[in-house]
C-alpha cells in the first residue's frame, strides 16, 4: 500500500513535471530555432512568447475533431492516446536523482526499452486508421524504421547493462558515481554506444534526420496528416515527451545521471538531459532528412554491426579488464 | 569587352566524389552546426538592431521586422494605394477624360462624367468642360499596375498614398468613390488651366500638360488616414464593358 | 546511363504491368505541401517505388494567352508579370523583346543595361528561392530545411528591396515598357545595390555549408533523378536543367539580347544531369549572376532609357502585320514568346513558352524506380513555377 502511494505521487509529479516541462521545451525549441534561423520566434504571448505553448494548448483544444470518412473509428480514436501512454510511461524508471524514482524497477532496462517499443504500435495504428494513403505510407515507414532501430538500441543500451552488472537505472548511475561515466572511463566503450543510443533513440522519436514517418514535405504530415485538436495535440506532445525522456535515459545510462559536484543531484539529471534535449533540436534545425533506405542502411550497416562489436567488447572488458 | 564565349564547367570531382573521412558525416555536420550554432550566439547576445534598413543593421544577424510594431519606410516611388488629387480649393483635379479607365488593364476604375453649363459663373468652367461626377475605383480588382497615373494628362490620380488598400468585411467597401479617393495634399502646377484667368499674365505656351512620374511629389508618410465608410449608402457601380 | 534511361516508359500500360491491381496510385497533390503550388502528379507506387508518374498541370490555368489577345500590347506587361511570379523581371522582358522586334523600335543602350541588370538580379533572387525551397523539400518545414530557407529568403529580400526601390513594387513591378524602361535608377540606388551584392556574396558559403556541402544533401541527390542531355534536348527542357545534363546552352551567351553582346557570361555547366547537379549549378549561377550584375552596375551608360512613347492610350501602339519569336535565359531556362500580329492594337496570339513546363515533361521519365522521398527532390531541383506552367 505505502509502496502504491510513493509510486502514485511520484508518478503524479513526473507527469506534472513532464507536460510542464514539454511546454517550456516547446517554447525553447521555437526560439532556439528562430534564432539560429535569425528570426525573433514567438514574442507576443506572454514575456518573450513564454506562454505561447498554452496558447497553442488552447487553439488545438478548439478546434473540430473530424474522423476521416471510412476511417476505422476505433483504432483512429485509440492512437493518439496510446501514443501519450507509451512515452510518459517510459519516465517512470528515470533515476531523477537518488530519491527521486517512481519505480525503480529491477528490470529498468528491459521495461524502458520494452515500452519504448511500444510507442511504434500507436504510429502505425494511426496510419493504419486513417484511411489515408499518406498516412499508411507513413505508418509504412515508421513500423519498417523503429523495428530496425530497435536492434541497435537494445545493443547500446547492453553496453551499460554489462559493464555496470545491472538492469537497475538507479544502480548504473550509482555505479557511475563510484567508478567513472561511462562516456569517461572506458570511454573506448561508452562514447561510441553513446552515440549508438542516442541516434537509435532519435529514430524512435521521430525526429530530424531520422522524422521520416511523418516527413512533411513528402508526405504531407504522415500519420498525423488526419488528426485534428486534441488528437493532433496528444501525438504532437507524445513526441516531444519522447525526446525528453530519450534524453533523460541517455543521460542516466551513459552520463552518469545525477552524478555530479557541489550541485544536488536532481539538479545535474536536469542538466544533462536539457543538455542532450537542445543537441537533438541543435541537430534537428541544422540537418536535412535521410531517404528511408539510407536510414535503414545507416542502421544495418553501420550501427547494428558497431552494437555487435560494442556488446562483444564489454563483455571481454568485463571479463578480463574490469 | 568582346562577345563572351565561354563556360564554366562543374568538375565532376565536386559531384560525385567523396573520401572516407566525407562519408562520415562529420566534417559537414560540424561544419553546419558551427553554422547554426553561430547564428544562434551572435542573434542570442547581441542585441537586435532595428534598423528598418536590413543590410546597415549591425550586430545581431536578427532580420526579421516586426511587422505592426515596426513599418519598412516604403521608398520614395511606390505603388500604393490610389488617391484622387485635389485642387487648391478641393476639388478634384480630375477633368473626366477617361485615360485611366480606359488604359487600366484591370477595368477597374469607372468614371462618370458631368459637363459644366456654360452659364455657370465659376471662373474653372470657362477652362475646363467637364469634372467626375462619379469616380470610382474598384481596389479588389486593380493589379497596382500605375498605368493610370502614367496615363493621366492632368496629374489627377496618383499612387503616392504610401499605403495598402485597408482591409474590409465586404466587397463594397473595396469601392472607392471621390470622397474616399479624394486625399492628401493638393498639387498644382503653373501650367494648369484654371490658373489661365482671361487676364493672366502667363502666355499661353507654359500651359503644357503636367507630367509626372508615378510617385513624384509629397510623401504623405505612412498609415492611412482614416476615412469615414458611410456603409448605410453603399457606392453604386457600374461594370462597363470597353471596346 | 543513356540506355538505362530509355527503358523507362512513361506511357507504361498500368492494366498489362499489374493486373491484380496492387499498386497504391497515390494522389500526389494539388494539394501538397512539395509541389511547389498546385501540381498534382499520379503516383503508382509498389510498395515506396514509383512504377509510372503521371504529372498534371492546369490548376493554375488564368488564360493568361487568352487575356493578351484582349488588352492592348501596352496593357500587357502587368499580365505577363504573374506568370512566373518567382521572376516577374524576365517575363516582361520577354514580352517587350517580341513587341519590339515587330515595331522594329530601337532601345537605349541604357535601358538594355538595366534590363541586363535587373534580369541578372533577378536569377539570383530565383535561384535563392529554388535552393530555399529544395531544401525544405528534402529537410522539411520544421527543421534544418528551414534553416537554409530562412537564410535564403533573408537575401532575397534584399534584392526584392532594390527592386521595389526601383520600381516602387515588391513582385509586380511593371517597370519594362515598349522602347525601354518605365523607371530609372533613384539616386542612391547603385550603393545600395552594392552593399546588397557584397552582403549576398558574404553568405553564401553559408548555405552552400549546410546544402550542398552537406552530406545528407548530398546522399539524397546524387544519382537520383538522372536526365540525360539527350532526351532533355528531345523534351525542351532548357536552362539550369539542361546545364546541369552537360549541354552547354546558355541564351545569353548563344543569342545575346539586351546587353549581354557586351559582356562575357560564363555558362555553368556540370555532367552528372542528377539532382545535386542541378542544385550546384543554380548555386554557381548566382555566383556568376553577381558578377554580371556587379558588370552591369559599373559599366551603367549614361543616356535615356525609353525611346517609345510614355503609355497614355492603349491604342498608341499598333504592332504590323507579321510573327516573331523571341526567346531569353530566365532563371528556369528558355521563356519565349510567339507573337502574331494583325496591325491592331491588340495581339492576334501570344504564345507564351514557359520553362518550366517543359522541365516538368521529364518527370514521367524520371521518377519511375525512384521512391515518393526522391520524388520530392527530383520536382525541387527540377524548380518548376506552376503560374508559369499553367499560365
Amino acid at each position: 500500500m505505502n509502496e502504491l502511494i510513493h509510486g502514485g505521487l511520484y508518478g503524479g509529479m513526473i507527469v506534472g513535471v513532464l507536460m510542464t516541462t514539454t511546454a517550456m521545451a516547446l517554447w525553447f525549441e521555437r526560439k532556439f530555432a528562430a534564432r539560429m534561423q535569425s528570426r525573433l520566434g514567438p514574442t507576443m504571448v506572454g514575456p518573450s512568447g513564454l506562454l505561447q505553448p498554452f496558447a497553442d494548448v488552447v487553439k488545438l483544444l478548439q478546434k473540430e475533431d473530424i474522423v476521416p470518412f471510412q476511417a476505422d473509428r476505433v483504432l483512429f480514436n485509440l492512437a493518439p492516446p496510446l501514443g501519450a501512454i507509451a512515452a510518459i510511461s517510459v519516465a517512470a524508471v528515470i533515476p531523477f536523482s537518488a530519491d527521486i524514482i517512481a519505480a525503480d524497477l529491477d528490470v529498468g532496462v528491459l521495461y524502458l526499452l520494452a515500452i519504448g517499443a511500444l510507442g511504434v504500435l500507436p504510429v502505425f495504428i494511426a496510419g493504419w486508421g486513417s484511411n489515408n494513403k499518406f498516412a499508411l505510407l507513413g505508418g509504412m515507414r515508421a513500423l519498417a524504421q523503429s523495428v530496425s532501430y530497435e536492434v541497435p538500441l537494445v545493443l547500446a543500451a547492453l553496453v551499460p547493462v554489462i559493464l555496470t552488472g545491472s538492469m537497475k537505472l538507479s544502480a548504473i548511475v550509482e555505479f557511475q558515481a563510484t567508478h567513472h561515466w561511462l562516456v569517461v572511463w572506458p570511454f573506448f566503450l561508452g562514447v561510441p554506444a553513446f552515440i549508438i543510443f542516442m541516434l537509435a533513440m532519435l529514430a524512435e522519436a521521430n525526429r530530424i534526420p531520422f522524422d521520416i514517418p511523418e516527413a512533411e514535405s513528402e508526405l504531407v504530415a504522415g500519420i498525423t496528416t488526419e488528426y485534428t485538436g486534441i488528437k493532433f495535440a496528444l501525438f504532437y506532445m507524445a513526441e516531444y515527451v519522447h525526446t525528453l525522456v530519450a534524453s533523460a535515459v541517455g543521460a542516466a545510462l551513459f552520463l552518469g545521471g545525477w552524478d555530479g559536484p557541489f550541485a544536488p543531484g536532481l539538479g545535474w539529471m536536469v542538466a544533462k538531459t536539457l543538455a542532450l534535449f537542445g543537441f537533438v533540436y541543435w541537430l534537428r534545425w541544422t540537418l536535412l532528412r535521410f531517404r528511408s533506405d539510407q536510414l535503414m542502411a545507416l542502421c544495418w550497416r553501420y550501427l547494428v554491426p558497431a552494437g555487435v562489436v560494442l556488446v562483444a567488447a564489454s563483455a571481454v572488458w568485463v571479463v578480463w579488464v574490469g | 569587352m568582346g562577345h563572351g564565349h565561354s563556360s564554366h564547367a562543374v568538375k565532376k570531382k565536386e559531384l560525385v566524389e567523396q573520401d572516407v573521412r566525407e562519408r562520415s558525416y562529420v566534417p559537414e555536420l560540424l561544419k553546419g552546426l558551427a553554422i547554426t550554432t553561430r547564428h544562434f550566439l551572435k542573434n542570442l547576445f547581441v542585441e537586435r538592431d532595428p534598423n528598418p534598413q536590413v543590410v546597415d543593421r549591425e550586430g545581431s544577424h536578427v532580420t526579421t521586422v516586426q511587422y505592426p510594431e515596426e513599418k519598412i519606410p516604403y521608398p520614395p516611388g511606390y505603388r500604393g494605394l490610389h488617391r484622387l488629387v485635389p485642387r487648391e480649393d478641393g476639388q478634384p483635379r480630375c477633368v473626366a477624360c477617361y485615360m485611366c479607365a480606359t488604359i487600366c488593364p484591370a477595368q477597374c476604375i469607372y468614371i462618370e462624367a458631368g459637363e459644366y453649363s456654360q452659364d455657370d459663373a465659376a471662373a474653372e468652367s470657362r477652362v475646363i468642360e467637364k469634372y467626375p461626377k462619379q469616380f470610382v475605383i474598384d481596389e479588389l480588382r486593380c493589379i497596382v499596375c500605375g498605368l493610370c497615373v502614367d496615363a493621366c494628362p492632368k496629374d489627377a490620380i496618383r499612387m503616392d498614398t504610401y499605403t495598402h488598400t485597408p482591409s474590409g468585411e465586404t466587397r463594397q467597401s473595396f469601392v472607392w468613390d471621390i470622397p474616399r479617393l479624394l486625399q492628401g495634399p493638393p498639387v498644382s502646377h503653373p501650367s494648369d488651366p484654371w490658373y489661365k484667368r482671361g487676364n493672366s499674365e502667363q502666355p499661353d505656351d507654359s500651359h503644357k500638360e503636367a507630367h509626372t512620374r508615378v510617385g513624384e511629389g509629397l510623401h504623405l508618410g505612412g498609415g492611412n488616414k482614416s476615412v469615414e465608410i458611410d456603409t448605410s449608402k453603399p457606392v453604386a457601380v457600374t461594370k462597363f464593358l470597353k471596346g | 546511363m543513356t540506355a538505362l534511361l530509355r527503358r523507362v516508359d512513361p506511357y507504361l500500360k498500368i492494366e498489362a504491368y499489374d493486373p491484380e491491381a496492387e499498386l497504391m496510385l497515390l494522389h500526389f497533390g494539388p494539394q501538397h505541401p512539395s509541389t511547389h503550388g498546385v501540381f498534382r502528379m499520379d503516383l503508382y507506387l509498389d510498395g515506396e517505388l514509383i512504377v509510372k508518374a503521371v504529372p498534371h498541370c492546369g490548376y493554375l490555368h488564368r488564360a493568361v494567352e487568352k487575356l493578351c489577345e484582349k488588352l492592348a500590347y501596352v496593357q500587357l506587361t502587368p499580365i505577363v508579370d504573374k506568370n512566373d511570379y518567382v521572376a516577374p523581371m524576365t517575363n516582361e522582358l520577354a514580352l517587350v523583346m517580341a513587341f519590339e522586334a515587330l515595331l522594329k523600335q530601337d532601345v537605349p543602350r541604357r535601358a538594355r543595361w538595366l534590363r541586363s541588370l535587373f534580369a541578372e538580379l533577378q536569377r539570383v533572387a530565383s535561384h535563392l528561392l529554388a535552393i530555399g525551397t529544395l531544401a525544405i523539400d528534402l529537410g522539411g518545414a520544421l527543421g534544418g530545411g528551414t534553416t537554409v530557407f530562412m537564410h535564403c529568403f533573408r537575401e532575397r529580400e534584399l534584392i526584392l528591396d532594390l527592386f521595389e526601390a526601383v520600381t516602387g513594387s515588391r513582385f509586380h513591378y511593371n517597370t519594362h515598357t515598349i522602347g525601354g524602361n518605365r523607371h530609372d535608377l533613384p539616386e542612391g540606388w547603385a550603393k545600395q545595390a552594392k552593399d546588397a551584392i557584397r552582403v549576398i556574396r558574404e553568405r553564401l558559403p553559408e548555405y552552400g555549408a549546410l546544402t550542398i556541402e552537406n552530406r545528407i544533401f548530398q546522399q539524397r541527390m546524387q544519382k537520383v533523378g538522372v536526365l540525360d542531355g539527350e532526351l532533355a534536348l528531345e523534351l525542351g527542357v532548357t536552362g539550369p536543367n539542361l546545364r546541369a545534363s552537360g549541354v552547354d546552352h546558355d541564351l545569353r551567351r548563344d543569342a545575346p539580347y539586351a546587353a549581354y553582346d557586351e559582356v562575357k557570361v560564363n555558362v555553368v555547366t556540370a555532367q552528372t544531369g542528377d539532382c545535386f547537379a542541378r542544385a550546384i549549378v543554380r548555386v554557381k549561377e548566382i555566383e556568376e549572376s553577381l558578377r554580371l550584375a556587379e558588370c552591369f552596375l559599373d559599366g551603367l551608360p549614361e543616356g535615356p532609357i525609353n525611346g517609345g512613347k510614355p503609355t497614355k492610350m492603349a491604342v498608341q501602339t499598333k504592332v504590323p502585320v507579321g510573327q516573331t519569336y523571341v526567346g531569353i535565359e530566365t532563371p528556369r531556362g528558355e521563356l519565349g514568346t510567339w507573337l502574331v500580329a494583325d496591325g491592331t492594337h491588340t495581339p492576334y496570339r501570344l504564345k507564351i513558352r514557359p520553362a518550366s513546363l517543359h522541365s516538368l515533361s521529364a518527370l514521367p521519365y524520371v521518377l519511375p524506380g525512384h521512391t515518393v522521398s526522391d520524388a520530392i527532390a527530383i520536382l525541387g531541383s527540377l524548380d518548376p513555377i506552376m503560374g508559369e506552367v499553367d499560365r
